[in-house]
């Protein structure tokens, strides 16, 4: 959702090949003047130099990404976000995006200048409703349809050319900082646009704007519990200084809060056809946001998610990440998580396996094997029968 | 001599002067190496080029080609709460750590863990995870292969993995799967059979 590295000036030019994440919020609602003015023909065609020259350069990434071990190219998926994206930017306009679904489970989205979408699965994974991942693609297709990644990439040759000539002076280095500084404030004013244009189009498509916040709120909470978790600060105080490529998630929560609250209500979420869509790769894409190393982020959206759906197979996750970090109390947690979700669907094998081995860690053997024995016999397949058959006595 | 040159020459000088444990070494035939004075002894069942700093301490790094075509990490006497390899980031992007309470169950994940982090693996398989023997002791040897992210390269690993004395060893073969991974594992594998362990002597108060 937002670039690595916020105080690179170089990074972030070519960055830009690959325009900038999503959304995200301090309090004042600041009056939005059309930064940019957005092209509308279709097919659209690169003009002068740099957009050709630009546009190459992404046609190279995009020529490396069809290839790519990490796309995901299940039709059904693919499919379903494509209509997402139809419904919300209208059918001329999406007819000419081409959309890559990657494996990785970093929550982030980007649109080139070539009308080439990436959606990573941590992405996927951080939304709960349609009207969420719609306000994703509008907010990335108003970067490409307002050109932002060309204008950008002006702003900064013009100020980079000038900031090469005054540090050949005393104040040079000095000067160096403003200019950085005042690109990232044009960075700013381009993706509050593009909040702004996606927020439009969610309301024109039927999608209840209040969605779009659910996210950002989401990445905060992750950013808290990754600093408690590891005894830090939390990111959420150094974005609140909104001094990056992107505005704070403070101000761009207050600002689409306002913006919703001018909305009729009855605007549609779309929570059930988002979890059916999602469905199959719900499990792949928790087990990589689990095994991400990053317990307090992991905790909070598994419980957030929780909140908002009831798939068991956010039970079994939770039951992993307790599992997996095994401080006391974890064991118990872990086999409460394992058990609610044989509670809800008796089926899951995986949620078998997790009790089995947290059982065996928590000396009732004799439950444990009997959990073990039963994720055998439903996962004929399974890459480790071998080790659980012999902890759970039975000849693999 | 220029200025550049000078300095190059005193870098080069220095590296030298330092190298004798960054320098790779030839392992013949049936030698027998005690990998970073730990408790695990190899006997080479074949040719290897071995360098004695790996990324732990007590760890030591093998290949035949060079590492990014096939590397063989062997770690031996990773203490609890230590990680399985290097920490480049630890404030931001800690690695997991072994702790003394895990079983041979829980390498599988941890190793998978280490790897998403210190690797930048996605599209993590397991492939196989099966009782195993490491120097006598129970073990579990894991088949696994990944993606890192960005990378068009898929990667395939085995490593064996043994918890002696409440310490974690583990002989580690990985290498790309287009060709390098088929021709080389069974010759890694053969490291990971030969291991053995020896009992350091308590020094005398």
């Amino acid at each position: 959702m937002r670039p690595t590295c916020r105080h690179c000036v170089g990074v972030v030019i070519a960055a830009l090949a690959v325009v900038s994440p999503v959304h995200s919020a301090p309090a004042p609602v600041p009056e939005h003047v059309p930064v940019t003015t957005p092209v509308h023909a279709t097919p659209y065609s690169p003009e002068g130099a740099e957009e050709q020259g630009l546009w190459m350069e992404v046609d190279e990434t995009e020529r490396r990404l069809k290839t790519s071990p990490q796309l995901i190219s299940d039709p059904a998926l693919n499919g379903y976000v494509r209509s997402v994206l139809c419904r919300t930017v209208g059918e001329r306009q999406c007819a000419a995006a081409r959309l890559y679904i990657l494996r990785t489970p970093d929550a982030n989205a980007s649109m080139a200048p070539n009308r080439m979408i990436q959606l990573n699965s941590g992405m996927l994974l951080h939304l709960t409703s349609e009207a969420q991942l719609a306000s994703v693609l509008g907010h990335e297709f108003a970067h490409y349809e307002h050109r932002h990644a060309l204008l950008f990439f002006r702003e900064s040759k013009k100020k980079n050319s000038a900031s090469l000539w005054l540090a050949m002076t005393g104040i040079g280095l000095l000067a160096a900082f403003g200019i950085e500084n005042s690109l990232f404030r044009y960075s700013r004013d381009m993706e509050r646009e593009a909040d702004m244009d996606g927020l439009r189009r969610m309301a024109a498509a039927g999608y209840a704007q209040s969605e779009a916040v659910a996210p950002w709120k989401l990445l905060r909470a992750e950013w808290d519990g990754t600093a408690a978790e590891r005894k830090r600060r939390s990111h959420s105080i150094s974005d609140d200084k909104a001094d990056g490529t992107h505005p704070s998630m403070a101000e761009r929560i207050a600002y689409t809060e306002a913006e919703a609250a001018k909305q009729a209500p009855g605007a549609e979420i779309g929570t059930a056809p988002y979890q059916a869509a999602l469905g199959r790769w719900l499990p792949g894409f928790l087990d990589d946001q689990v095994k991400r190393n990053d317990f307090g982020a992991s905790d909070v959206l598994i419980a957030q998610l929780a909140e908002r759906t009831h798939s068991p197979w956010l039970l079994v996750a939770h039951g992993d990440l307790y599992r997996t970090r095994a401080q006391p109390g974890d064991l118990d947690k872990a086999a409460g998580f394992y058990g609610e979700a044989l509670a809800a669907d008796g089926d899951l094998p995986l949620a078998r396996r997790g009790r089995g081995l947290t059982l065996l860690k928590l000396g009732r053997a004799d439950e444990a094997k009997a959990d073990l024995r039963a994720y055998l016999a439903r996962s004929p397949d399974a890459p480790d029968r071998a080790m659980i058959a012999m902890l759970a006595g039975e000849h693999p | 001599m220029k200025a550049p040159i000078r300095l190059a020459c005193a870098t080069a000088l220095i590296l030298a002067a330092a190298s004798p444990a960054l320098a790779w070494k030839l392992v013949n035939q049936g030698d027998q190496v005690i990998i970073g004075k730990t408790t695990m002894v190899v006997t080479a069942p074949s040719g290897w080029n071995r360098i004695t700093t790996g990324y732990v301490t007590g760890s030591e790094i093998w290949t035949i080609d060079g590492t990014l075509l096939n590397e063989l990490y062997i770690a031996s006497d990773i203490a609890a709460g230590k990680p399985l390899l290097y920490e480049f980031n630890k404030k931001d992007n800690p690695l997991p750590k072994f702790a003394d309470t895990m079983q041979l169950t829980d390498l599988p994940d941890l190793l998978e863990r280490t790897w998403r982090v210190g690797r930048k693996a996605v599209v993590f398989k397991t492939d196989a995870v099966e009782p195993a023997k490491l120097g006598g002791h129970d073990a579990v040897r894991i088949r696994y292969e990944y993606v890192p992210d960005g990378n068009h390269l898929t990667y395939k690993g085995v490593v064996t993995a043994a918890i002696v004395g409440g310490q974690l060893q583990l002989v580690l073969f990985e290498a790309p799967a287009l060709f390098y991974y088929d021709r080389d594992h069974v010759r890694a594998e053969a490291v990971m059979d030969g291991v053995t362990f020896r009992v350091i002597p308590v020094a005398k108060p």
